[in-house]
């Protein structure tokens, strides 16, 4: 079908375009743009870093926070990917005419971004952090523990960080599809999924809603959160479909 | 055919850019789409290709809209902007990546193109070309792609004197009686001889569309007599061949289109241009 | 091909075909490139690459066979010598003749001139 051959070769299209950060300064050269390994080396140095640190760190807030900091940077990572194709204006322009509908290079994201990147990611941060545990071990008491600490690992990913995770991605989709400046989509990107990730803090101090905004809550998990999903994803789709350049 | 009705379009509200276009391009030529900078030469394109969305009017190619992006409409609709897409990918992977969206893309022409413009080595990186040979690259990915409809805009911006011949010679092999391209410039000289027709924008309406054969039988091009009427003539300038004029064509001299002069005669003395091409 | 400005373009492009005949790289009945190969190479729009081919066919230098396309007359270097001559005494004879009479210049300089040119 030919459709699904489109989809198939959005998919790997977006997969193939180098994920880079900017090499000049943070937000550097527009122009040129690093390869895939300064990408990599960005997004999983610092769950290696993590794991190394961990070592003389062994509080359980940490572990919370780790926690967030690590769904955190997974979803600034996606931020750069969704960001790069929109950087330059004809990069926009040579998208928008690509000749697929928009149904299927929607669907072509969803997949790339919802799917193979997060279990990627999932994959190659679990995998950073393991090996920084394992150096920072070795360092600290000369010998390194080889058991994978499952129990993190289930709090960190859990059906309820990956609601969250998400609905962070819808939100970043709709910002980029809205807004152009990419440093704006930075900022915005960052505020807004603090803002989500931190709902359960605010929801505490609303008398009776608690439960439905409550991080780990199934009301929050299973029903709010992917409605708020949903809802930004319908909003990215529609603007997707009147995109301009 | 492209058709353009009673087309109206701007970015903000108070600053109209094109208004009142009427167009019908035939497949088989290659259109010039001339006008000063700024004059919305760009936007027009954007236009035909459905980037951009009419405020009034109707854009249609085939009997369907741009602006639907239809897939069966954007695999015969290629926009090659003045900026060309930088990525990292080198050549060879951006063709490979992208050429799987235009079914009547060839590999062969995109080889031969690329011989033409002496670009050979593929596996260098788009990001890491010069500006003139990265508009090479994507000049014949465009016309590789075999497109039915090929909007250019400013193609030969960045290539030097030898790249605009071989572009001239390639663009003239791919637009076949089946095919349309419409190529804005302002670079007159780089394009015209190879111009089948000219469509002329100017402040915010269209000055101009006819055929290369339509102009010269209209005006004539070239050195001054001595004996023409003042009136009859819309513009000269000397030069060391002589008074180099344009003239309205009294005598049905035949003469060749200068793309150059005749922009100038059309801003040099609009209102006579516009009566000999009864514009109103 | 330069282009010159002054002639019509077509007609400098139906010279070039001309030229090809005299010179031999085109043979009677042979197939001379389309309108489209013709307006590439020449880098000429489609109605001038048109207009040349109609005038070579209007001066029986090239023949159409519908469909198919166009091809070398067998006459044509015949009919392109034959015009030649033609334009000889019709344009370039005239010119010199008028030159030779302002300058003062008389019949037998030019019979010298052509004998000592002729032994090379």
């Amino acid at each position: 079908m030919d459709s699904l051959k489109r989809i198939l070769n959005l998919v790997k299209r977006e997969l193939t375009v180098p994920f880079a950060l900017p090499n000049k300064s943070f937000f550097g050269d527009k122009n040129t743009y690093s390869s895939s390994g300064r990408w990599l080396f960005w997004t999983y140095s610092f769950p290696f870093l993590m794991g190394l640190v961990d070592c003389w760190w062994q509080s359980s807030s940490f572990t919370t926070a780790k926690g967030i900091l690590y769904g955190g940077l997974f979803t600034v990572a996606f931020a750069f990917m969704i960001m790069r194709e929109y950087l330059k204006k004809t990069n926009r322009a040579f998208v928008i005419l690509l000749p697929a509908s928009v149904q299927e290079k929607f669907a072509a994201k969803i997949i790339a971004y919802y799917v193979i990147i997060p279990l990627t990611m999932l994959v190659g941060c679990t995998l950073g952090y393991y090996i920084g545990a394992l150096a920072g071990g070795f360092i600290t008491n000369g010998q390194a523990n080889f058991a994978f600490d499952w129990e993190f690992f289930a709090k960190v990913f859990n059906f309820s960080s990956i609601s969250i995770g998400l609905m962070c991605m819808s939100a970043l989709f709709l910002i980029t599809s809205f807004v152009k400046n990419e440093i704006v989509q930075v900022i915005l990107g960052v505020a807004v999924i603090l803002l989500l990730m931190s709902l359960s803090l605010l929801a505490s101090g609303i008398k009776g809603y608690a439960d439905w905004l409550d991080f780990s809550s199934d009301i929050a998990t299973y029903v709010v959160y992917p409605l708020i999903s949903l809802m930004l994803l319908t909003g990215s789709y529609i603007k997707l479909k009147r995109e301009r350049a | 055919m492209i058709e353009i009705k009673n087309l109206k379009f701007w970015y903000k509200k108070n600053k109209t850019v094109l208004q009142d276009i009427n167009l019908q391009l035939q497949e088989g030529k290659i259109v010039g789409l001339l006008g000063k900078n700024g004059v919305g030469k760009s936007t027009l394109l954007h236009l035909i290709a459905g980037l951009q969305f009419p405020v009034e009017g109707i854009v249609t190619a085939d009997g369907e809209i741009p602006g639907q992006r239809k897939v069966s409409t954007l695999q015969n609709m290629f926009l090659l902007s003045e900026e060309v897409p930088e990525t990292t990918m080198t050549i060879e992977k951006f063709v490979k990546i992208n050429s799987v969206f235009y079914p009547k893309f060839s590999n062969d022409d995109f080889t031969s193109y690329m011989h033409e413009f002496e670009v050979t080595d593929f596996t260098l990186r788009i990001d890491k070309l010069s500006f003139g040979t990265r508009k090479k690259v994507f000049i014949a990915f465009a016309l590789a792609c075999n497109t039915k409809y090929l909007l250019m805009d400013e193609p030969t911006n960045g290539l030097d004197i030898p790249s605009k011949a071989s572009f001239r010679k390639i663009l003239r092999l791919a637009v076949s009686e089946d095919k349309l391209a419409v190529i804005s410039t302002h670079q007159a000289r780089d394009l015209q001889n190879i111009l089948d027709s000219i469509v002329m924008l100017d402040n915010t309406n269209l000055l101009l569309n006819a055929d290369d054969w339509q102009i010269t039988e209209k005006l004539y091009f070239g050195i001054a007599t001595g004996e023409e009427n003042e009136d009859d003539i819309l513009y000269s300038e000397q030069t060391i061949a002589g008074n180099q004029i344009v003239k309205v064509n009294k005598d049905a001299s035949e003469s060749n289109l200068d793309v150059e002069l005749l922009f100038n005669a059309a801003f040099n003395r609009k209102d006579k241009f516009k009566s000999v091409f009864n514009i109103k | 091909m330069v282009i010159n400005s002054d002639k019509p373009i077509f007609i400098q492009l139906a010279e070039v075909i001309k030229r090809r005949i005299i010179d031999g790289e085109l043979q009677p009945d042979d197939k001379i490139p389309s309108v489209r190969e013709l307006a590439a190479e020449f880098e000429v729009n489609n109605n001038t690459a048109m207009h040349a081919v109609e005038y070579l066919s209007r001066q029986d230098i090239i023949y159409q066979k519908r469909g198919v396309g166009y091809f070398v007359n067998a006459s044509a270097s015949e009919n392109i010598v034959k015009q030649r001559r033609e334009n000889f005494f019709n344009n370039t004879l005239p010119e010199v003749i008028q030159e030779m009479k302002i300058l003062g210049i008389g019949i037998d300089e030019i019979s010298a001139y052509y004998n000592n040119t002729s032994k090379q």
